[in-house]
């Protein structure tokens, strides 16, 4: 990397040295201190309310593993809400990514226009969540909605989307489709493409690979660290779903968009049960951090590094 | 399959993707352009009939939208928290970026990845924390409450991002820098942060947005009607009157507008930011 300077085997060595680390230090120190104090404090508090019996106002009480004993054996809606999370997350991230890398191979090829197409496309991802809620909601609307209105001219029945319990989750996958697909991911795969070497493909045209045969041999392969970092982004951020559920549905109808981020906000802010969302949260934390690993472990198998 | 897509004329193939990315962009495109025009027409139009432009373009529902919910104050608000937020998180992280990729010290190593961990770690474990540390600083509706939360979140995606960009530019010029007797101080604000500019451009846009978008946090630290957030007035203003849907695409258009604009304006330093951080980093 650019930054390898020799090393060195004494760390304080000469003056110079110790300079340099002191100024280190210093630079990072509004860092670090922001961070143990608003950051890994709170989390630890956190982690030592999940095993209390707290509501605001009065003291914690101790209470051991009840929380999440209760979690797991006793909350009708703790099992439910994960999956109907899960289900959301993996939808929205395998249709999303896909998408995404299939509009920056579009919009990688050599058109006119290209950087006005890119920029149109990102707009979406502008559209700031409450604003999102509040439109899409509307344009789904079952009787008077645009998307139905349009169905209906082309002789298709439209459902009840939002307020259907079978149509809320997909119709917020829509939404999360519509809000992502042209966003910072498909900025993010266009810029990969871009560090794919012309060469390769140039070499391999020679050898008779057609241009599906090329995207699959080298294109992927080469991008595949950049649709592994959006892969762990996209399941850690639409596991997180709250704010478009919230607004959108408040949870409905009867439960059918509870994801897990409402079950532990209307816990923590509705029945101010602070002890037990924040078992809640921990047990959300070790869960987003196992996908992460697992993910992590997986590509192994399928991510292909340059240099490594 | 494969050799019937092959032999496909290249002309064909071309005016096939075209067409896909035509479609792609109607249907990105045209919910904004329904939204933007609903925001203009009269009340009765909305209900009555689809039309594709306004038959009566009014601001009627822009001047609802103002004077009935308070939408400049949430506006000023929203900028004072966005741009404190921003400038301080922009500042902490150039130093700390720099600190982690250029400077040798016992330690740096295991914080440049704990920085990745921490971006990593979703904000909604920080929720109930962050709600009680306010409240117990009695930092409930003012900005300073506000800008904490979301600096706590800002702080390290912003330091990752700049650090994938410092490990892509050279370093030369820094060093020769640092040996004609330039401090670091200087060479930091003289030649790093000139070529960082794409980058840093990108964090601020990032983080500016995300304040401007932060649903959450804002709403269960700042309710109170004189330090509330554009998402949260926007959102309680659904709530009371679902049926005004003039107003409320109004409302939408404007809190959106900001952020477009801002993009607009820094779009081509976007592109490059992003891609260096994510790609390289």
């Amino acid at each position: 990397m650019a930054t390898a300077a020799p090393t060195r085997r004494s760390r304080f060595g000469s003056p110079l040295q110790r300079r340099e680390a002191i100024e280190g230090y210093l630079w990072i120190s509004p860092w670090i201190i922001g961070f143990l104090v608003f950051s890994l404090g709170p989390i630890i508090a956190s982690a030592y309310l999940s095993f209390t019996q707290y509501k605001i106002g009065g003291t914690p009480v101790w209470i051991g593993l009840e929380n999440y004993r209760q979690a797991f054996f006793v909350d009708k809606q703790f099992w439910p809400s994960l999956g109907r999370t899960a289900y959301y997350s993996v939808a929205l991230v395998v249709l999303g990514v896909s998408l995404s890398l299939a509009a920056a191979v579009l919009l990688n090829q050599n058109i006119r226009f290209r950087a006005v197409y890119r920029a149109l496309y990102y707009l979406p991802s502008l559209t700031p969540v409450v604003a999102l809620a509040i439109l899409w909601r509307w344009l789904l609307q079952p009787q008077v909605g645009l998307v139905n209105f349009m169905l209906y001219q082309v002789g298709i029945p439209g459902p009840g989307w939002l307020t259907d319990r079978n149509w809320a989750i997909p119709a917020l996958i829509m939404i999360g489709l519509w809000a992502s697909i042209g966003g910072g991911r498909m900025i993010i795969f266009l810029a990969g493409l871009q560090g794919v070497p012309k060469e390769l493909h140039e070499s391999a045209e020679i050898d008779g690979a057609n241009a599906i045969q090329r995207f699959f041999s080298i294109t992927l392969p080469m991008i595949s660290p950049v649709i592994l970092f959006n892969l762990i982004l996209g399941v850690i951020g639409s596991f997180s779903v709250f704010s478009v559920a919230y607004i959108a549905t408040e949870g409905g109808p009867n439960y059918a968009t509870w994801f897990y981020m409402l079950h532990l906000y209307y816990n923590a802010f509705s029945y101010f049960q602070m002890g037990y969302a924040s078992a809640l949260a921990w047990i959300f934390f070790v869960l987003i951090f196992i996908l992460s690993y697992i993910q992590i472990k997986l590509s192994n198998r399928w991510v292909y590094y340059e240099f490594s | 399959m494969i050799s019937l897509i092959d032999r496909v004329p290249e002309p064909i193939f071309r005016a096939l993707s075209f067409l896909v990315i035509a479609v792609l962009l109607l249907l990105l495109i045209f919910p904004l352009y329904f939204m933007s025009i609903t925001a203009f027409k009269v009340e009765r139009e909305i209900y009555s009939e689809l039309t594709w432009i306004p038959r009566d373009p009014t601001l009627d529902n822009f001047t609802q939208v103002i004077y009935s919910f308070r939408i400049p104050v949430y506006i000023r608000n929203t900028l004072i928290v966005a741009l404190t937020t921003t400038s301080l998180v922009v500042i902490i992280s150039v130093l700390a970026s720099y600190a982690l990729t250029r400077l040798r010290f016992p330690g740096r190593a295991a914080m440049a990845r704990g920085v990745l961990f921490v971006y990593l770690v979703p904000s909604s474990l920080m929720l109930i924390p962050m709600y009680l540390i306010i409240v117990k600083l009695r930092l409930q509706n003012t900005y300073t409450g506000l800008i904490i939360a979301n600096m706590s979140f800002a702080v390290p995606f912003c330091t990752w991002l700049l650090m994938g960009y410092l490990r892509s530019i050279s370093v030369e010029m820094e060093e020769a820098a640092l040996i004609d007797g330039c401090n670091r101080l200087n060479a930091l604000w003289y030649i790093v942060v000139p070529l960082s500019v794409p980058a840093i451009v990108t964090a601020g846009i990032f983080v500016f947005n995300g304040v401007w978008n932060e649903y959450i946090f804002a709403l269960i630290l700042s309710q109170d009607e004189s330090r509330r957030m554009i998402s949260v007035g926007l959102a309680n203003f659904y709530r009371t009157d679902y049926y005004m849907v003039g107003p409320m695409m109004a409302g939408a258009l404007i809190a959106m507008s900001p952020v477009v604009l801002l993009y607009i304006l820094a779009q081509r330093f976007v592109v490059s930011g992003l891609a260096a951080g994510a790609v390289k980093g």
